[in-house]
């Protein structure tokens, strides 16, 4: 669900911190006889405020005398007898227009943060649409047209702060009550000098877009004295989290923060889907990314990511869906066709040919020619200028790639993205080849780019760097897109992550009884290591237990299971099954002592997809049921039917290939392979990834009733419900280590999420 | 088997509602799924091979008329693709697991010498057999160790032993054909059985043990589990690598087999003999339908490989036609067996309906 | 599986790797008890000695051939030896011909660099290192070009070589006269190539062509084999299918030719005659026993080397051939291609080569 459409129910995903919730409500009486449609969202009539939502069509605004407006959604509406607060649709809806109250405004895609009317200022944000000033009189107003973002809006009559867009809107004025300080905001460009509003001056505070950082003092002052904190923590609260959550300040002290709303949008998905035979990559991808902001891209592997930025990039091309660039609908053939198009992709696996110079791969593919020649000099020339606008001006552009370390290469990548005038830059996981000074490098010079108008996509795992980088944040998983546009710096942590993983209908746990504390030893891990991977791991298991390991990717889970399991090598530490040691690295040894693993990625490391259910099923035991070494198919079919009886396996027909069935199904094949076995203990890694509701519930039932008949599982998985819901025992690993070991009951969602996630977070941000 | 509940607790399953049956292949039956896909493939090539049979009816008519001429043309087709029919045997099982031999023919030539030589052919005609096999049991083994334990790429290890085993190969015999007058040993390609020439009993023998051996074993099972995905494979506690040696030696050992045949046909061993032998071997196999990228395969598709290959070579020798056209047609078939194999029935509808080929990333 | 297996299986394979291993071993060895190599120099058979055998001036003659994956070749490289072997003012020196042209050129500058008084060379082919003839005929060392001929007449002092067009005169005169003395009036005749990429081969087919077209004959099916064995059985079996009889045979090459017979052997197949090439020692003994289809062979003597070595000392000593008039060996010299035929066959045998 995007933004665009405020769900009726529940709190807007994404918007900021506390919004009320209001309920459905019946179409609003007209107080002035003129039209108000759709539900009102709060009535607090005292006679005369409605809220109103209304409709995309172009209602008209509504003119209700001490009131009124026509808006798509009031946030809060809270008439106390004149103003509204209204979030406007994308007609240009005539500014709501209150007399004797400030007034919400108008058209587009507009959000009241914190509609506080006491009868005066009002704050707003519009939308993109040129909406007029809404204007108040007696009171400070909210402007104008285009997107703007109220930081904070207190009026106590007074100032509003506003940000205003690339539009020229006017900026704001108001009567009676002075606005903000210095310079009138007006037309995008303009870098406006803080507004201080001290009851006098006119203009306002706008912030504009190129400028992309702001300095948090800016911000403040934006919002000045005036603009403190609002009592009941609305847009103040939001303007706290911009102060404490600001990145560091941009080179230039002129440089004003935008969250990265107010400039145009040059790129926009709409319900973007992409199949391959068997999966559906992408569901239904809402994008929407502005010139010159860092729009970061969220999601787990499997989420969809790599296949979007192959639509993007003009690698694939989307089945359904529209993608527009630059405002016009395009359909990228090949990424021939989207680098001149003006998008670049700077890949993970970075693209460079390693004995050629920085020069020629920069302009690989496109080089200047004249007559079928290629003009060297021009090369080097353009490449040096590419190279000083991102500030490396130092490096010479015939060194060969061959001889620069990672984050060199980066840079190449970057310039030769540049080289083709690229107005959209995607970046997948820049910062996973750097170290820590070359990722400041590497911010710094995403902030050149995007005061240059440059739109960067930038793709993370590491919140620390969407909290500094980002301006918004789009979550993608299982292919669709959970959540659009989030502020990056203000975001809570829990909604992002909670967005990744999470579930959007409740899970359904069968009950589990009580188990007595103390169970046979089944398997024991002694400070098993990896360098590089995790260190000093020691759990235990027990017969019949059921241990949950919670981390984020990256934390070691799975390369923990996969060691155990004897897929890796330990470096360090020891493994006992039933008290007597395994030998370590041999995956045959560990099936031996009763083992059983389900790997993460079903389809590349436990599946043979062409092959009947039932072949995948006797994978590892068609061994044990064959006579004299020749297989006995026949009983093959039998066990496996046996099996898929009892998981409810969907199709039934065990000889059809595995490859055509579902996620969930294809998962209770790895699941049952190990169940043909004597299998003691089951080793699960993301068992639920990608399985639909049905299919979970079951897996579910089947986890537990192994754990009644005496089997232990260790489990990984990145959904922190899913394992406190599961487990009798949770194991919190980050960074390689164990954080924390406790029963499942002593611990809750939110400690879990801590301590998967502190450290990551900037100090004094919303948990 | 471990424990389950007998029935998924009501509460769950009415939560659950059931799902939807997923897509399965196009259409229905077993006709036309991916099972029935390598039998669709076979059938084609049969018809292939029932093609060019009757090209040569039509274009020779007076050979065909003659009076036991036809069934000496089948023994004879059958008897010039024994030799590397027997080799694509062991060359399929290779592919299907994922790897390539181009040593084949290489094997042959030294298994070849190494048996024909004064002092083995002093021994008699046992030591003479056992001593081709074990040489070319020996040399699998060389290659599968370097491929499975040294992680040698099978491409550059087997073409390694190609260049050294013929290398090998003349430095025994000295450059010299080694002619054997060990009677038995000539007999196998003059001498005939109830009417089939021995030669052809063995590559029938081979075939039917390779057959038996991929689809009925798990021997073949592993193959085949660990061509299509090595890492599923490992995880379920298959020993890849000692597996995939064997297979290096199983090639062998049908190299071994193909030596004595090709010595006794030519009643000489040479350093020379069998050369391309491993191009043809890989033809067959391909065009029989075994992916190069492993996983899938017939035994009998290869041997229709290699006997479509020989019927095109008697075709050309009826008609005297010249090899050079005939080397251009070999050459056609195998890439329009190859983009067969790209276009399966389910991607070809796919592509009249989108207009373009998908490919997963 | 239990604990003991790893342990008994890797005693045993190691125990069998070991027997297997000492086998082996022991059947590399290639003795026999006569002489393998039965060189064809001119000690051997000529029994006058000859006045210009005496020894002379120390000479260095350079050598080079084409490795020897063929009988033939490989006995070429031995009659030089050989021969030199037999002169004992001949230092004899060899470089290895490489794979192709191109290695035996880059072989062949080493060797001028050392200067040796005479090279005698067998190239790959004749035209690609035609210039290297020139070149070391520059330089003052004479060459003499063996078989495979220089186009250009200054890059060789000599050049001795078969007579591939009259092999297959010889062939196609053989097989007429006999079709007529059996009184076949349109015989159906086979042809067995060697590598048809080579000029000789062509040389030979023309000439065999001619010979028949004189008699009113041709060829019905030709193929063309590797100059191996097993490519010799595999086209020969093939033939005998498209000709379901067949009066007459040429195989090119006897080498091949074993190969040849075999397929013949092991389709029952002896109505036709037979002619071979090349005159190998199996060839004449077979022909000598009369027991197959190989009535006659044409030859194409690997002698042709142990001649050039003679020469070619001749050459560096300055002298001439004791049988010629004039002083200096002469330019070129074609040896003729000699039709053996079981009549004769007991004066060729100690010239056939194995």
């Amino acid at each position: 669900m995007t933004e665009r459409t405020a769900p009726e129910t529940g709190t807007p995903p994404g918007a900021a911190a506390n919004e009320k919730p209001t309920p459905n409500g019946a179409a609003t009486p007209d107080p002035a006889g003129a039209a108000s449609v759709t539900p009102a969202l709060q009535t607090d009539a005292d006679g005369t405020a409605s809220a109103a939502v209304t409709p995309e069509a172009g209602a008209a605004a509504v003119d209700a005398d001490g009131s009124a407006s026509a808006s798509k959604v009031v946030a809060t509406a809270k008439a106390d007898g004149t103003g509204s607060a209204a979030r406007t649709a994308e007609t240009g809806a005539a500014a709501a227009r209150a007399d004797g109250a400030g007034s919400a405004s108008s058209a587009g895609e507009s959000e009241v943060a914190a509609a506080k009317a006491d009868g005066t200022g009002s704050a707003a944000r519009t939308a993109e649409t040129g909406a007029a000033a809404g204007k108040a009189d007696g009171a400070g107003s909210a402007t104008a047209a285009g997107e703007s973002e109220v930081a904070a809006a207190r009026a106590d009559g007074t100032a509003p702060a506003a940000h205003t867009p690339e539009t020229d809107a006017d900026a704001a004025k108001a009567d009676g009550a002075p606005t903000s300080g210095v310079a009138a905001a007006t037309a995008g460009d303009s870098d406006a000098v803080p507004a201080k509003a001290d009851g006098v001056g006119e203009g306002s505070a706008a912030r504009v877009p190129e400028a992309r950082h702001a300095a948090p003092d800016e911000v403040v002052d934006a919002a000045d004295g005036d603009v403190g904190t609002d009592d009941d923590g609305d847009a103040g609260a939001v303007d706290d989290d911009r102060t404490a959550a600001a990145g560091p300040v941009g080179p230039d002290a002129d440089a004003a923060a935008g969250d990265g709303a107010e400039r145009p949008v040059v790129l926009r998905l709409t319900d973007v889907v992409k199949t391959f035979p068997g999966v559906r990559a992408l569901d239904g991808v809402q994008l929407e990314v502005r010139a010159g902001e860092v729009h970061c891209l969220l999601g787990q592997n499997g989420a969809g990511k790599s296949t979007l930025i192959k639509v993007l990039s003009g690698a694939h091309q989307p089945d359904s869906g529209t993608v527009e660039w630059l405002g016009e609908a395009v359909r990228f053939a090949n990424p021939q066709a989207a680098n001149k198009a003006g998008i670049a992709t700077i890949y993970q696996e970075l693209d460079l040919v390693d004995d050629l110079s920085i020069g020629e791969n920069a302009f690989l593919g496109h080089e200047p020619r004249v007559a079928g020649f290629v003009r060297r000099g021009t090369i080097n020339k353009r490449t040096r200028d590419i190279l000083a606008r991102l500030g490396h001006g130092e490096i010479a552009p015939n060194r060969m790639v061959r001889t620069l370390p990672a984050a060199g290469k980066q840079v190449v990548s970057m310039a030769r993205a540049l080289s083709h005038d690229a107005k959209l830059i995607i970046m997948d996981e820049p910062s996973a080849v750097l170290a820590h000074d070359e990722v400041e490098n590497l911010f710094r010079i995403i902030r050149e780019l995007t005061a240059q108008g440059i739109a960067v996509i930038y793709i993370s795992h590491r919140l620390e760097e969407i909290r500094e980088i980002g301006d918004r944040v789009t979550v993608l998983k299982d292919g669709r897109t959970t959540a659009a546009n989030l502020a990056a710096r203000t975001t809570p942590t829990r909604e992002l992550v909670s967005r990744m993983t999470g579930r959007t209908i409740e899970y359904v746990f069968p009950d589990r009884a009580d188990k007595p504390p103390v169970a046979d030893e089944l398997l024991r891990v002694e400070g098993l290591g990896r360098p590089g991977e995790f260190t000093d791991v020691s759990l235990t298991v027990g017969k019949g237990e059921i241990v949950g390991i919670a981390g984020l990717v990256g934390s070691g889970r799975s390369e923990l299971l996969e060691t155990i399991f004897g897929a890796r090598q330990a470096q360090s530490g020891k493994i006992y099954v039933n008290g007597k040691a395994l030998r370590p690295g041999a995956v045959g040894a560990a099936v031996r002592a009763g083992m059983g693993m389900a790997p993460e990625e079903r389809k590349t490391q436990a599946l043979l997809l062409g092959e009947p259910i039932y072949r995948n099923m006797t994978l590892s035991t068609f061994s044990r049921i064959a006579k004299f070494g020749f297989t006995d198919a026949g009983k093959e079919r039998v066990e496996a039917g046996k099996v898929a009886d009892r998981l409810e396996l969907r199709p039934r027909d065990v000889r059809r290939p595995v490859g055509t069935l579902s996620g969930g199904n294809q998962q209770k094949v790895v699941v049952g392979r190990w169940l043909l076995g004597d299998t003691q203990l089951l080793l699960l890694d993301e068992p639920t990834r990608g399985v639909d509701v049905g299919a979970r519930a079951e897996l579910y039932q089947v986890i537990h009733a192994l754990a009644a008949q005496g089997v232990g599982v260790l489990l990984v998985s990145s959904e922190v419900p899913e394992v406190l819901g599961l487990s009798d025992r949770v194991v919190v690993m980050r960074e390689g280590r164990v954080v924390r070991q406790a029963r499942a009951g002593e611990l809750d969602e939110d400690t879990v999420l801590d301590l998967v996630m502190a450290g990551s977070l900037m100090e004094g941000a919303p948990a | 088997m471990t424990g389950l509940p007998a029935q998924t607790a009501p509460a769950v399953k009415e939560a659950l509602g059931g799902g939807p049956e997923p897509e399965g292949p196009r259409g229905n039956g077993w006709w036309k799924s991916d099972a029935g896909e390598s039998t669709r493939r076979n059938l084609a090539l049969i018809a292939v091979l029932a093609g060019l049979i009757l090209i040569g009816i039509i274009t020779k008519p007076d050979l065909y008329g003659q009076e036991g001429w036809w069934i000496s043309n089948v023994w004879a087709i059958l008897k010039l693709g024994s030799t590397v029919g027997v080799i694509a045997v062991g060359m399929t099982f290779v592919i299907i697991g994922g790897g390539i031999d181009l040593s084949v023919g290489a094997i042959i030539a030294l298994a070849g010498v190494w048996s024909t030589t004064v002092a083995t052919q002093e021994m008699g005609t046992f030591f003479m057999i056992l001593t081709a096999l074990t040489v070319g049991v020996g040399v699998g083994l060389i290659n599968g160790f370097l491929i499975s334990y040294g992680r040698l790429v099978p491409f550059i290890a087997t073409l390694a032993m190609l260049v050294a085993a013929r290398g090998l190969a003349a430095w025994i015999s000295n450059k010299q054909t080694q002619q054997t007058d060990n009677r038995t040993i000539n007999a196998i390609a003059a001498e005939s059985f109830l009417g089939v020439p021995l030669l052809v009993w063995i590559l029938g023998i081979v075939v039917l043990l390779g057959w038996v051996l991929l689809n009925r074993t798990t021997f073949g099972r592993r193959t085949v589990a660990i061509g299509g995905n090595v890492e599923a494979a490992r995880l379920a506690g298959i020993n890849v690598r000692l597996h995939t040696m064997m297979l290096y030696a199983l090639a062998g050992l049908c190299c071994g087999i193909g030596a004595i045949m090709l010595t006794s046909i030519g009643t000489s061993a040479q350093a020379a003999m069998a050369t391309n032998y491993e191009l043809d071997a890989i033809a067959a196999v391909i065009i029989g339908g075994t992916l190069l990228s492993g996983g899938r395969g017939t035994i009998v598709g290869s041997l229709l490989g290699v006997v479509i290959f020989s019927t095109i070579t008697n075709l050309f020798t009826l008609n005297a036609l010249s090899s050079e056209v005939q080397n251009m047609v070999k050459g056609g078939i195998i890439v329009a067996a190859v983009l067969i194999q790209q276009f399966r029935f389910n991607s070809v509808s796919l592509f009249f309906k989108r207009n373009r080929v998908t490919a997963p990333s | 599986m239990t604990q003991h297996d790893p342990v008994r299986r890797r005693f045993l394979l190691g125990g069998a790797a070991l027997g297997a291993g000492a086998l082996l071993a022991a059947c590399t060895s290639n003795e026999s008890g006569g002489d393998n190599n039965n060189a064809q120099t001119q000690g051997n058979n000529n029994a006058s000695p000859n006045a210009n055998s005496a020894p002379g001036k120390k000479v260095t003659i350079g050598f080079s051939a084409p490795a020897a994956d063929h009988g033939w070749i490989a006995a070429i490289t031995s009659n030089a030896k050989a021969q030199a072997a037999e002169y004992s003012d001949v230092t004899f020196s060899t470089v290895e011909a490489g794979a192709d042209a191109a290695a035996q050129r880059s072989a062949l500058s080493t060797m001028i660099s050392q200067k040796p008084d005479v090279i005698v060379l067998l190239p790959h082919d004749g035209k690609e290192l035609n210039a290297f003839g020139l070149e070391a005929m520059k330089a003052g060392i004479p060459v003499v070009n063996l078989d495979r001929a220089f186009p250009d007449a200054l890059a060789y002092r000599l050049q001795i070589k078969g007579d591939n067009y009259g092999m297959g005169v010889a062939a196609g005169n053989y097989i007429a006269a006999q079709m007529k003395a059996k009184g076949v009036s349109a015989p159906i005749i086979g042809e067995i190539a060697g590598i048809d990429n080579l000029e000789l081969t062509q040389e030979r087919t023309a000439g065999f062509n001619a010979a028949l077209a004189a008699n009113g004959m041709k060829v019905a099916n030709r193929r063309a084999a590797q100059f191996t064995v097993d490519s010799g059985q595999a086209e020969m079996s093939q033939l005998l299918q498209a000709l379901p009889k067949m009066d007459a045979l040429w195989n090119h090459d006897d080498d091949q030719g074993i190969g040849v017979l075999a397929a013949a052997n092991q389709a029952n197949r002896k109505e036709f005659l037979m002619v071979g090439g090349a005159g190998s020692k199996a060839a004449i003994e077979a022909i000598q026993a009369d027991n197959s289809v190989l009535k006659c062979t044409v030859t194409y003597s690997p002698s042709m080397a142990s001649s050039a070595i003679s020469l070619a000392r001749l050459i560096a000593q300055g002298k001439g051939m004791s049988d010629l008039v004039e002083l200096q060996v002469p330019k070129e010299i074609i040896l003729a291609s000699e039709t053996i035929t079981k009549e004769n066959a007991s004066t060729y045998l100690p010239l056939g080569f194995s």
